[in-house]
């Protein structure tokens, strides 16, 4: 009798321990805290995990404002989720500081190019893009029958008392420099910025700001407010706005992709993606990835797009224009979007375009003493990054 | 609901798994405990079997060996890291900070052995026990969340129940924990700090010290319910309607409650009777022990400990011996023989008094010629004493005393006498009284019974 019962309980014990096949594990994700990315994510890990059933996801929002932080904080003891979900645009930090490491490209989906250089820092990728957010422009059709095209029809509907709301940021406002044939930087991490394209947009804001009804403001919340009260003709802004402006001005509200100049226009993108905290283990690490790859795929992808309106950034996504008007015109301006890679801190950019924008508009430098003011600073914040090529004989930087 | 909050609390111990199971993790926790138990072994030698916080020879303080294990932590942690581990380990981020739970340990222990320098060894215990280890225990806790899950806030939020529209989170519950404790903390801190501040000013009076300790405690109370029902989540407006509907309630059921609390506030505000206080209540005397906020407990001199409804000192009469001085008079009739000395009567009468030690020198003890009685001349010694506990023994003591100096100065003390005329037939009766007296017939002398109008 004891043997038997021995045996039963020694068996019990082999088939308790025998390896799991296929992924195990538990796995640590944080996430901006946001009820309906709540309900998706917990959607999806839980169909996650009934097909991986030895896995087990903890996915714990945290407040958007203290997620970088917070991510920063823990990861530099070695603490902190296996994944983080957030902007692309702390890959330079935390890569820079050993708080993430590289993703296997090969695994990821195919994503959209401006996405995709977002994620790459000293040629490894860090980042797995999961949505992209370029500036559109939103318009009230109250006011506006036809939206403008392109700049100087933009400048007339302005003059013509058609006021434009714009945010006083750098991601805001540096979307016209592609519309003059300006570009930030090229592939190898290089800032490639000229001065003529960027002189060209100032003056192009300045003579609006002049001649129009352009309001420029640094608060975000009162220039939407003003434009859902129907107090304006244009506002520039992400598809989070999308949400708010369709529901509160239902059938007056219309979106367009951003101005041409002389060629496309294409703002700073903001990418979302998923990283890997340089601390997780391997078997986290290999669940993480699994997960990810799960997460960002394209039917995944349209699900995101579905339900929290979040343009996919993976490229075999089609956002119908049929099914989803607003969003296929987000999509399309992601295809315009300025690349940048995160081999170059845009915090430093941030701060620089920040202040020249203010002085220019504001009227208290003009736009080549700001511009070349701008172009020193640059130097001085990235001297090994910035080429001044064309700096030199208009502002009389020398090279180092 | 119970099982998500399981789960929830599952996920955490899952977090915490996945957090150890981290090689930069482990290294630096291992190499933690390993500097924290070779700080703990080396401060036990050192401490050699003392294990009070303090070392106090010839009054003065010596050592503060509860120290030397977080002093000791710090010092070998710091020096492990800059001289071993810092050329090993990739980060030692972690290693830092849970360093910084020592400072915690040092600064807790720290004011411990201040306690012990500053209070009395059972009020440091009080202190120890109900303050600063709480405390102590809770930035622990919150600092060991903190640095796991990175803030407190989502351990917070975790639910636990759920009534309507309404969810306990773990947040909530710690809030109206930590508002209940922090109200019986501050209650009692306030009680010590005024008794230390107020009593050495108030001399003689302890009920006021008691009436602002009683104010102050109920005053903490009051806002501590208040901070409670916030931190619960409770909208107070709410109260007001349900307050509305109690008072219907009130009215009836709680009527005697209500007037009893608000009876206990008055007496507290206008000091009409406090703690030390002796009273006369349905002519029972006793001192008044605890004033509470709906009974006050006397104390009588039977040692009996009677719990009165405080509406009763506002509805009844209610005599103070206290309540503006305490000083009270106490007045002996005396009789003496009508063949004393009235003068020598009032000599002997001050003597006595003058001589108890708990009789007031100011006011001088006074005798009254009160009147002429039946039997004797009618004398009232009045004396001052400074406590009414004492009016019945001294009574006493000087009903002895004045007895005694009667006796060695011949004074008589008389007793009532009746003079009986009888009118006819006192022949017969006198001799029947003879043969009937119930003294001869119980073997009796007549000696000891009174002359039957001899005189006559």
């Amino acid at each position: 009798m004891h043997y038997k019962f021995l045996f039963g309980f020694m068996l019990v014990l082999l088939i308790a321990c025998q390896p799991v096949e296929g992924l195990s594990g538990d796995l640590l994700l944080w996430y901006a805290a946001d009820d309906a990315d709540t309900n998706v994510l917990g959607m999806m890990v839980a169909e996650y995990e009934e097909t991986e059933s030895h896995v087990n996801i903890i996915a714990l929002p945290i407040p958007a404002d203290e997620l970088a932080d917070r991510y920063t904080s823990a990861a530099a003891q070695g603490l902190g989720p296996d994944v983080v979900l957030g902007s692309a645009e702390f890959i330079h930090q935390w890569a820079k500081n050993g708080l993430i490491k590289p993703v296997d490209a090969s695994s990821m989906n195919v994503t959209l190019p401006v996405a995709q250089l977002a994620t790459v820092y000293q040629e490894q990728t860090y980042g797995v893009p999961l949505a992209v957010y370029p500036l559109v422009l939103y318009y009230n059709t109250d006011r506006v029958s036809e939206p403008a095209v392109d700049l100087n029809q933009w400048l007339v509907q302005a003059r013509e008392g058609q006021r434009i709301l714009l945010h006083n940021r750098l991601q805001a406002l540096f979307w016209g420099v592609p519309a003059f044939n300006g570009t930030l930087m090229d592939n190898t991490g290089q800032i490639t910025l000229a001065f003529e394209p960027v002189l060209n947009w100032l003056s192009w804001l300045k003579t609006a700001q002049a001649d129009g009804d352009l309001i420029i403001s640094r608060d975000d919340i009162l220039l939407q407010d003003r434009f859902l009260s129907g107090d304006a003709a244009y506002i520039l802004a992400d598809s989070r706005f999308l949400m708010q402006a369709t529901s509160m001005l239902t059938d007056t509200v219309g979106i367009t992709t951003l101005p041409r100049g002389i060629s496309p226009s294409g703002s700073l993108v903001e990418v979302e993606a998923f990283m890997l905290n340089k601390n997780a283990g391997p078997v986290q690490t290999e669940v993480a990835t699994h997960l990810i790859s799960y997460l960002t795929n394209a039917e995944q992808s349209a699900t995101w797009l579905r339900e929290t309106g979040r343009v996919p950034a993976n490229q075999n996504t089609r956002v119908d224009r049929r099914l989803y008007p607003f969003l296929a015109i987000v999509a399309e301006e992601a295809k315009f979007g300025l690349p940048y890679s995160a081999d170059i801190d845009l915090t430093t950019l941030r701060q620089l375009g920040g202040i020249l924008f203010a002085d220019v508009l504001s009227g208290s430098d003009t736009p080549e003493n700001a511009l070349c003011e701008f172009g020193r600073n640059l130097q001085a914040g990235y001297p090994d990054q910035f080429n001044i090529a064309e700096w030199v004989s208009t502002c009389g930087l020398e090279e180092e | 609901m119970v099982s998500s909050t399981i789960e929830t609390f599952i996920d955490q111990l899952r977090v915490v798994r996945i957090l150890l199971s981290r090689e930069l993790v482990q290294q630096q926790v291992i190499s933690f405990f390993i500097v924290l138990t070779l700080a703990w072994l080396l401060s036990r030698l050192l401490q050699r079997g003392v294990s009070h916080p303090l070392v106090i020879e010839q009054g003065r303080l010596r050592e503060l060996p509860y120290l030397y294990w977080p002093l000791l932590g710090l010092g070998l942690g710091w020096i492990s890291a800059e001289i071993i581990l810092k050329s090993r380990l990739p980060s030692l981020n972690l290693y830092y900070s849970l360093f910084s739970l020592l400072w915690t340990l040092l600064v807790y222990r720290l004011l411990v052995a201040l306690l012990y320098t500053r209070l009395s060894e059972q009020q440091a215990q009080r202190y120890y026990r109900w303050l600063l280890t709480p405390l102590f225990l809770f930035f622990l806790l919150t600092g060991l969340i903190r640095l796991v899950i990175g803030s407190i806030v989502t351990v917070q939020a975790i639910p636990l129940i759920t009534v309507g529209t309404y969810t306990l989170t773990v947040g909530i519950l710690a809030a109206l924990l930590l508002t209940i404790y922090t109200t019986i903390v501050c209650s009692w801190l306030l009680q010590d700090i005024l008794y230390r501040l107020i009593e050495p000013n108030i001399e003689g009076d302890p009920g006021i010290v008691h009436s602002i300790n009683t104010i102050g405690r109920y005053t903490v109370i009051a806002i501590g319910i208040l901070f409670a029902l916030r931190a619960v989540g409770l909208d107070l407006t709410s109260f007001a309607i349900i307050g509305g509907g109690l008072s219907v309630g009130i009215g009836f059921g709680l009527q005697q409650i209500v007037a009893n609390f608000f009876a206990g506030i008055i007496l507290v505000f206008e000091q009409a009777l406090r703690p030390g206080d002796i009273v006369k209540l349905d002519e029972e005397i006793g001192v008044v022990e605890k004033l509470n906020i709906r009974s006050t407990v006397i104390r009588t001199y039977d040692n009996v400990e009677v719990i009165v409804p405080n509406e009763r000192f506002l509805t009844s009469k209610l005599v103070s011996y206290t309540k503006s001085d305490r000083t009270v008079r106490l007045s002996l009739p005396v009789g003496a023989g009508y063949d004393s000395d009235p003068e020598q009567v009032q000599q002997i009468l001050l003597k006595a008094a003058q001589s108890h030690p708990s009789v007031l020198r100011k006011p001088n003890p006074i005798v009254f010629f009160k009147g002429f009685g039946d039997s004797s001349i009618d004398f009232t010694l009045m004396v001052w004493l400074q406590d009414p506990r004492d009016m019945p023994r001294v009574r006493s003591d000087l009903n002895f005393s004045i007895w005694k100096y009667f006796a060695e100065y011949k004074i008589e003390i008389p007793f009532p006498q009746h003079d009986l005329n009888l009118r006819r037939g006192w022949g017969q009766v006198a001799f029947s009284a003879e043969k009937q007296s119930p003294n001869k017939q119980n073997g009796l002398s007549d000696e000891n019974t009174q002359p039957v109008n001899s005189a006559s």
